[in-house]
Formats: C-alpha cells, structure tokens, sequence
C-alpha cells in the first residue's frame, strides 16, 4: 500500500490501515523499545501505548519528513516519559571521558547480552547511553530531552560505560553468555 | 581471543539496526484498546452540545494561552523532520529493488529466544552483468552477532544452490579468501531476530549439509576496505562467526515483501544520508523545550520617599522635614513565560511603609483640633498637634490663662499594604547570568493604616488617616539580575522603582509616594 494512502487511511480511523501500519513499524519500533526499556515487558508495554499514541497523533503528521523517523521520534520520547525521574539537585563534577576501550572476548559477547546489559543500568543511565552512544544526540540535546543539565548527562553516560565495562568484562571469557529471556 | 575494543563502537554496530520482531499478541491488545476508545466516544447529543459551550467558553477564556491545555502526552515532541537513527532507513519502495533478497532464519538452541541472523547480499542494478552469482548467506553465530552492512562480500555459486545449507567460516580458511573486489559490489547486511519459541525451527538434518558445505562457503572473498564503520571489528565478528560450526536453517517461505529487516537492507543512498544529515542538523537547532512556569521567593528592603515634599496628614505640615524609614517587603511570586523572551509574572507581597513628619509640638488639652486628615482615636482627640512655627519656643503654652506643657516631637504615619503585582518582563540576556527589564503595576491593597504621635520615650497612636484608599496602584519599572545556580533554581536580584497612584482618596497635601525596592530571592522552574 502507498505509504501516503495508509498514513491517509490511518487518520481516517481505519482499523485495516492501522494494523498495516502495525505490521510495518512494529519491528523497528519495538527494537527502539528494547533498547529504551527496562525489560522485554516493559518493551511490549511501552510499543502498544506508543502505536495507540501514534494513531492519536498521526493527524498531526504532515508529511514533512520522515515518517519513520517521526514514528521513532514518538517511540523514544514516548518512553523516555516513562522513565523520567524527578531531578535531584545535585553538584555535578565535569568528568573525563576515560573509559573508552573494554577487553573482551569477542566470541563470547552476543548481541542479547549486550542489550541485556543496557536494559540493567539504571534508568537515567540508559536513556542517556542510548541517546547518545546509540542514537547520536548530542549532551546538550540529551540535557533538554531529560531536563537535566549536560554535566549530569555527561556524568551518567560515563558512569554508564564503566557498568556496561565491568559487566562486558567481568562475563568476558565464561563459556556462554546469558540469553534474554 | 581478548581484544580491545571501542567500547561506544562495540554498542553501536551491535544495536544501531537491530530489529526484533514484535510480540503476535500486542496487535490483539492495540486493537482492544482502539474499540474500547471508540465505545467510549459514543455520547449523547446532549453532551456534545454541553461539550461544546464548555469548550468554547474554555478557548475563549485561554485564548493564546495554548500551551494550558497541554497534557502529558502533549509534552511529547512530534516533529516531522526528525530522524532518530544516524543510520536512518530507506522507505519501503525501495526493497523492491532488491531483486535478490532472501531472509533466512536461523535457530539457535536458546531456550526462550531464537536468534536469527539474515545476512543478504543484495546485488546493486550495476553489478548484475559483472556479478551474476549473487547469493544470500546465512551464519548461525552464537558469538558476537554484527550487523555488517557495510560489509562487502561475494560468495560462490554454489551458494546460490544451497541457500538451505549453513555457511560457517574457519580462521584456518582465511588463506582461501579471493579478493575478487572488482565484481563484489554486494552488501552483506546481518540482522539479528528475536522471535518466540514457538517460532524456533531448528533443523538437525542441515548440521550434517552445513558440513558438506564448508569448503564451498569457504569463498568469502572481499572485504572493502572501505568499510571503516566496520573495519576491525567486522573482522574479529567474523572470526567469532567461524569458529562456531552451527546450523543455518533457510526460511525462504517466511519472506515478506515488506518485511522490515528487507527494509533496513537496501543500500544508504548518498542523497538521503545527506538530507538525513541536514535533518539531523535541524534537529540539533530545534527550540528546546521551555519550561513555562517558575516560582520565586523574594524579600527586598523598601527605600519610600516622595516627589513632592507634602503631607497626606494636614496642610499645614506640608512643609515640615520628613524623614523616611526604611522597611521590608517579603513575598512570593509566579511567572509564565509566554515565549522565551517575554513573561508574566505576578504573586502576592506584604508592604510596610513609614514616614515622620518632623519638627512638630504637640500639648494635650481638651479642647484639641484634630489634625485635618486623621481620624482621631480618644488619645488623639486631646492631642493639638502644631508646628514649630506656630509655637516657636518655651516648654508651655498659656491657653485662655492655663498653662500647657508643650513637647517636641514626630508624627509617625505607618501604611501596610498586600501587594499583587501583575509585571511583564522581557529578557535581554538569557543566559547562566541573564538580565531582564521589568514593567507594569501593583494592585496595593491597604492593610495597615496607623498615625502615631512620637516624642522621647512616647510612641502613641492617635488614630489613621482618613484619606487613603483601601486599593491603589503603582506603575512599576525595573530591572533583572538573575543567575542560574542549577538548571532550575536561579538567584535573582531586581531595584524596582513603583510610582503610587491614587493613594490618597482626597487631599493628599502634594504627597507624591513611590518606593524603590531591591528584591532578591530565589526562583524555581518546573
């Protein structure tokens, strides 16, 4: 189907349209998901809120870009909203970005650990992690996103490498590493 | 083998193109909730009439004032131009351009989780004359699962008639590897999968194919060095890949036209990276997010004086030294910024004013007159206030033969006020260390309103004044300091001149009042 027509359909209410939309997305949206959520659970529940949301929404899509990366868009804001905690006042130090290389196994680290791992990390740690390793934006971008400043953003990503590093290292060299579940 | 390994990269090149399946139920709960919606939103004509004028007189009332409706959702930034993924993928029409497209599904032993990894090699338009043997590979990989897809190779023919049979690839076979560049065009995309148990199809019979197959797949030929996303870390993938000697279970029936990871396959084309730069670029210059509303506390001492050198109280101290006391006004506020530049702001603050009129002698006699614009209690009605100049000198006055003890003193007038001030500030610097200028008016409400007569060791009320008005207002222009001590919580520092406007109901004797308050405090942001 012409994805003008769907994306047409879908403001219609057209539930045909909609679950074609479903059956498109879904994969890419539910991998956003993966990465932004705590769990495989909690993926499955943040994707069915974000596609009742994006057929809410999608009248105000007005086929100026991308319409994958406006669905994406939804998805990861959708799901940071959910995780955002309440600021704490805190001093925050600059800090050096030191943890740059892990050593590892490399036939030992499969991709379910590694997501596996970033779903682990606290909250905060992951939406900055995931903004800023996995999706590119910049702390400052992240600092507006979450509405902390950019030396906590830059502060959790980096105490988000060192878990990641000590997981990553610590797993490195067991015959097997844990599958998701 | 333990190798070192850019952290960042390790993630990106894992998870940047990852796609998973979703679950089979999420449909079938989506779609309750959709019909469970549209139940809801059947409602009597009575209510959409009633829901109508409710909603109109709402608009109304906030009109331009948008953001007031806004939910939780609605602080959920949509925009069309933004794309999440640096490596953003292609819209559906153009998988059909990849004529060689094979998805291939492989199982692993994983109780709950199959893995699947389809690798596809998809012939670009050009390479189809030089490069007829174009072939779809599969890896089962326990180890690292990579995402190559900017990894190029060419494989056999042979693989072309096996695409059933499994592909592993020994670190002893390198030496068979042919760089067979010119004609290897190919992408080789590996996408990982995770699908349900009861999806895992896990051929035994093709361990025993795969085997045979080795030697043949063994033809991985080019590895383009122009591939620096990958480079190194597509090559340690690969050997990982090697070394575990799994099945490969071909799953061609489960090909989609619009499967997403065909999707994700089609090679990046050059024009769109760019316009996904320059989205990206107009992403980074997007406004932020403005926090509308913030509080603030303020405290600030109150210098009062007058233009004009009168007096509220009588006439005939309207030249008489005054002497203004300085006090302290306390409060709280609330603005809305209305746009990054201009806010409202308004709040509630509790105003003490006093002055002395100087160089006045009073007497107590019976038969006093009151001063003009004093409501006199019982102590001032025995008091007769005059000025210097009416009694010049001498501790007595002799009043019709009695003789009156006289004493120097002050009228001590004290005025409270609540004040709301209702102010627009626009700001001209709006950085950590911003400044603002501040204008607009105070609804004064009186609160406070004594005369005290004062004389050494005497302070003596002698009623209030009869002339001020029980509301008045003030014209108020100043300036803003502010300093952001965290993102939300900044100091702030404000002189404030208020002009004060009908004060005085009538004759206000020339008494011109202002203030010019100092406020501070600080100011939170939600």
């Amino acid at each position: 189907m012409d994805l003008e027509k769907l994306i047409n359909d879908c403001k219609k209410n057209d539930r045909k349209a909609q679950e074609q939309l479903y059956k498109e997305y879904s994969s890419k949206l539910f991998s956003v998901c993966l990465k932004y959520s705590r769990n495989y659970t909690e993926s499955q529940d943040n994707l069915q809120e974000v596609f009742l949301l994006i057929y809410k929404k999608i009248n105000q899509f007005e086929f100026k870009g991308s319409f994958e990366g406006w669905l994406k868009r939804i998805t990861v804001n959708y799901v940071l909203q959910q995780y955002r905690t309440e600021t704490k006042l805190h001093l925050v130090t600059e800090v050096a970005d030191e943890i740059e290389e892990v050593e590892i196994e490399t036939e030992t680290v499969s991709l379910e650990f590694l997501l596996k791992i970033i779903q682990e990390l606290p909250d905060r740690y992951r939406m900055v992690f995931n903004l800023n390793v996995i999706d590119g934006f910049s702390h400052q971008e992240i600092a507006e996103m979450l509405d902390i400043t950019t030396g906590t953003s830059k502060s959790n990503l980096h105490r988000a490498k060192a878990i990641l590093k000590d997981k990553i290292e610590t797993n490195s060299g067991t015959s097997k590493m844990p599958q998701i579940k | 083998m333990k190798e070192k390994i850019n952290i960042e990269k390790l993630f990106q090149d894992s998870l940047n193109q990852l796609d998973v399946n979703a679950p089979h139920d999420a449909w079938a709960n989506i779609e309750k909730q959709l019909d469970k919606k549209r139940k809801k939103r059947i409602l009597p004509p009575f209510w959409w009439k009633v829901g109508g004028i409710a909603a109109a007189l709402i608009v109304g009332y906030f009109l331009g004032k948008n953001d007031v409706f806004d939910d939780n959702q609605n602080s959920i930034v949509i925009e069309n131009n933004n794309v999440l993924q640096k490596n953003s993928l292609p819209d559906g029409k153009e998988n059909d351009k990849n004529s060689s497209k094979i998805n291939n599904n492989v199982s692993t032993e994983s109780e709950n989780e199959v893995v699947i990894n389809d690798s596809k090699n998809n012939t670009s338009e050009s390479d189809k004359n030089s490069n007829n043997t174009s072939n779809s590979n599969k890896q089962l990989q326990n180890g690292i699962r990579k995402n190559n897809s900017d990894l190029k190779n060419s494989f056999s023919n042979s693989q072309k008639t096996n695409s059933n049979q499994g592909v592993a690839q020994n670190n002893t076979n390198n030496s068979k590897v042919e760089e067979v560049e010119k004609n290897n065009q190919n992408k080789n995309s590996i996408y990982t999968k995770f699908q349900p148990l009861e999806e895992i199809t896990f051929q035994e019979k093709n361990k025993t194919a795969f085997d045979n197959t080795v030697k043949l797949s063994d033809k991985l030929t080019d590895r383009n060095s122009d591939n620096s996303k990958s480079g190194i870390t597509n090559n340690k993938i690969q050997n990982s890949t090697i070394n575990r000697n799994q099945p490969i279970v071909a799953k061609n029936e489960n090909i989609k036209k619009l499967d997403s990871t065909s999707i994700a396959s089609v090679e990046p084309n050059a024009l769109e990276e760019l316009l996904n730069e320059k989205e990206k670029k107009s992403d980074l210059n997007a406004e932020p997010k403005l926090n509308r509303w913030q509080v603030s506390t303020n405290v600030a001492p109150i210098y009062f004086s007058s233009l004009a050198n009168g007096s509220p109280i009588d006439a005939k101290l309207e030249s008489n030294q005054k002497s203004y006391n300085t006090s302290l006004s306390v409060g709280v506020g609330v603005q809305y910024a209305v746009n990054k530049k201009l806010k409202l702001r308004t709040g509630i603050n509790n105003l003490s004013l006093d002055y002395n009129t100087n160089d006045i002698r009073f007497t107590q006699t019976a038969e006093a007159k009151t001063l003009q614009n004093v409501d006199a209690n019982l102590a001032g009605k025995l008091l007769e206030v005059k000025t210097i100049a009416e009694i010049p000198k001498g501790p007595t006055l002799v009043d019709e033969g009695n003789e009156l003890k006289v004493f120097n003193g002050s009228i001590n007038q004290k005025l409270g006020y609540f004040e709301v001030p209702m102010e627009l500030s626009y700001s001209v610097l709006n950085q950590k260390l911003g400044i603002e200028v501040l204008g607009g008016f105070s609804t004064m409400f009186l609160s406070q309103n004594e005369v005290n007569i004062v004389s050494s060791g005497l302070d003596m009320s002698i009623g209030e004044a009869n002339n001020l008005n029980s509301v008045h207002f003030s014209g108020n222009l100043g300036l803003g300091i502010k300093y952001g001590i965290w993102k939300k919580l900044e100091a702030r520092i404000e002189p404030v001149f208020k002009y004060q406007f009908n004060t005085f109901s009538n004759n206000d004797g020339n008494f011109r009042p202002y203030v010019f308050g100092v406020y501070s405090g600080f100011s939170y942001t939600f």
